[in-house]
């Protein structure tokens, strides 16, 4: 019975911390500028994140390894360092892009300043992870994440044509009158995906894994939790994907700020439907700045061996519990400073994707060796598409940087 | 007093100076090694091959060879020698 | 699945350490070698610390790791090694060891804010 409640949380909880800012705006102005045809990409990327955390989960419940300790131990210290210190930096420009989006969705219901707002959102999220224990954290944020649901409604009422939806799944490109329009079309097509497969899912999926204490006997509902759980939450990037369509593209909007993602539930539900659905954003921005800032504390913990996890208490953990308070103070001074939060958000989902092949690879080799996973080792399916995505991300890792600058960063 | 990442990779040559690869593994016996604490474990075994970036990862095994502590003639800056002929190989 | 053979690199080198209590309190940075040609080779101490590690790193990795995780190099002889599986296992705690001073600095200062033992 416990097991059962364990199982249906953890996949409400997947479900709700889906979304993020990233994924968001990208969802959003795909479906405004390519319509449905980018729907493949999200359904190639959904694919990827459980098959990458499926194996995380498991490795972490039979070896009680965390995945930094794998990237040092298979791959060495050399580039475990690059790793890190990649890791680090893509951690902290993320979770400023959502304490940036935090203070954007306040600031639309009341007309503060928006770095004190920045000030508010990082002393409730210092607050939020000190005086939390873990299971709380992943379920407060993670259930109200499922506020976001209210988009997946309006999305859902508006589609006028199914057909084109559904043939969104087919990848396919729209046509387009040049050269630069198709480049923009591969951009979004590599940002979309990296925005599915954030690093720091993988990353904060494990070390939670560790937190929970997870054994051998959670492997079958670690499966259950990231397939469930992550396909029904990408349902939520499909629906913003088709606000994108129905709302933005026909009134001509780019939307630039997370705020006018609520314009739609607003015009469908009034006053009620626009404060649920900034909850549901505020919900879905705290949850990943807080996973990002924890991912960025459990990697530096655990490439150096220090002991780490809410799990012991803060004095227990003393170097981790710096590094994660530290994450939260830097990343709030970057978006504080005047950088465009958009911007930020970019660059975070195009240098995510990069280190994606340095996360991926010692994680499919630990959870394929038999001396570590014994009979929980990578079965034919998961070791074909475990491979099939390490090649993915590569390529997709390469293309990025120089997509980056040929859209003038997604300008077109 | 050598620390074994100084040795790890380091170049392997038989007396006549022909090269035979490059450190990848110092081996013990396993009984020697878990059960009872010790207080120092015996090598008695080099590994040496030519790995690639796969057989460096992990990803595939390195066709390798291997000779015993006791084959060592010197261990010199950079390398070590070998006597000629000590070597087999295992993969 | 059990190897009659151990190898050193692959099984030691990098490995998480805990002490007596199953605390983490570091990772094999190095592994202490005594021997010469004509004598046997024996692994007697393993090397843990920032300072340690940062020897194995170019710059400016080793550079960034001495200034911002610091200089501190310990040995824990062979002897005081108790088990070796996935993880080193030490015999007794780790500031017994030499190890996890800066924790314990850091601890100090955590102290201070109201609920630090959650």
């Amino acid at each position: 019975m416990e097991k059962a409640l364990e199982l249906f949380l953890g996949v409400l909880t997947a479900v709700g911390g889906f979304v993020e800012i990233g994924e968001l705006t990208f969802s959003l102005n795909a479906g405004a500028r390519f319509g449905y045809h980018l729907l493949s990409v999200i359904a190639l990327g959904t694919v990827g994140i459980i098959v990458y955390c499926e194996m995380a989960g498991r490795v972490a419940a039979v070896a009680g390894q965390p995945v930094f300790n794998l990237i040092r131990e298979r791959v060495g210290v050399s580039l475990g360092a690059v790793t890190l210190v990649a890791a680090l930096a893509v951690n902290i420009l993320t979770c400023a892009a959502e304490i940036g989006g935090i203070a954007l969705v306040w600031q639309l219901l009341a007309p503060i300043p928006y770095r004190a707002w920045v000030a508010v959102a990082l002393v409730f999220l210092l607050v939020a992870v000190w005086v939390l224990p873990f299971k709380w954290i992943e379920r407060v944020f993670g259930l109200g994440g499922l506020l976001m649901i209210v988009y997946l409604v309006v999305a859902a009422r508006d589609v006028r044509d199914w057909a084109e939806l559904l043939a969104g799944f087919i990848p396919s490109a729209p046509k387009l009158e040049s050269t630069s329009q198709y480049m923009l079309f591969a951009y979004y097509a590599v940002a979309l995906l990296s925005s599915v497969m954030l690093p720091y899912e993988t990353y904060f999926y494990a070390s939670g894994a560790i937190e929970d204490k997870w054994t051998p006997a959670d492997v079958p509902i670690n499966r259950v939790i990231v397939i469930v759980g992550f396909t029904l939450g990408s349902l939520l990037a499909v629906a913003l994907v088709s606000l994108g369509v129905t709302v933005f593209d026909p009134l001509h909007i780019e939307p630039q700020v997370p705020g006018v993602a609520a314009l739609p539930v607003a015009l469908a539900f009034g006053k009620a439907g626009l404060l649920v659905a900034l909850a549901g954003l505020f919900f879905a921005f705290a949850g990943a700045a807080i996973e990002t800032c924890l991912s960025g504390a459990y990697s530096l913990a655990q490439f150096f061996g220090w002991p780490w996890g809410r799990f012991r208490g803060h004095a227990s953990a003393p170097r981790f519990t710096i590094a994660w308070i530290a994450t939260f103070v830097l990343a709030a001074l970057l978006i504080a400073s005047g950088v465009d939060p958009v911007t930020v958000v970019e660059y975070s989902i195009v240098f995510s994707v990069v280190i994606l092949p340095l996360t991926y690879f010692p994680l499919l080799l630990v959870a394929g060796d038999p001396r570590v996973m014994g009979r929980h080792v990578n079965g034919r399916l998961s070791s074909w598409l475990g491979w099939f995505y390490l090649v993915l991300v590569t390529i997709t890792a390469l293309a990025a940087i120089p997509l980056l600058v040929l859209t003038h960063g997604g300008r077109g | 007093m050598m620390r074994l990442t100084q040795l790890l990779r380091i170049d392997i040559v038989d007396e006549d100076g022909k090269s035979l690869g490059s450190l990848m593994e110092l081996r013990a016996r396993a009984a020697a090694v878990r059960g009872r604490v010790r207080k120092h474990v015996q090598l008695d075994t080099l590994v040496f091959g030519a790995p690639g970036l796969l057989e460096h990862m992990g990803v595939r095994e390195a066709s390798s060879c291997e000779a015993s502590w006791k084959d060592v003639l010197r261990v010199e800056r950079g390398r070590i020698v070998l006597r000629r002929n000590a070597h087999k190989r295992i993969a | 699945m059990k190897r009659d053979v151990f190898d050193i690199a692959l099984e030691l080198l990098d490995h998480e350490v805990v002490d007596a209590d199953g605390v983490p309190c570091g990772i094999v940075d190095d592994v202490e070698l005594a021997g010469e040609p004509g004598k046997p080779l024996r692994a007697v101490a393993l090397l843990i610390g920032p300072g340690t590690v940062a020897d194995r790193l170019v710059w400016p990795f080793n550079v960034l790791v001495r200034r911002f995780v610091g200089r501190s190099r310990v040995r824990i002889p062979w002897r005081d090694v108790r088990a070796i599986d996935e993880r080193i296992a030490l015999r007794r705690s780790a500031q017994s060891h030499g190890l996890g001073d800066a924790d314990r600095r850091c601890a100090r200062l955590i102290a201070r804010i109201p609920g630090s033992a959650r």
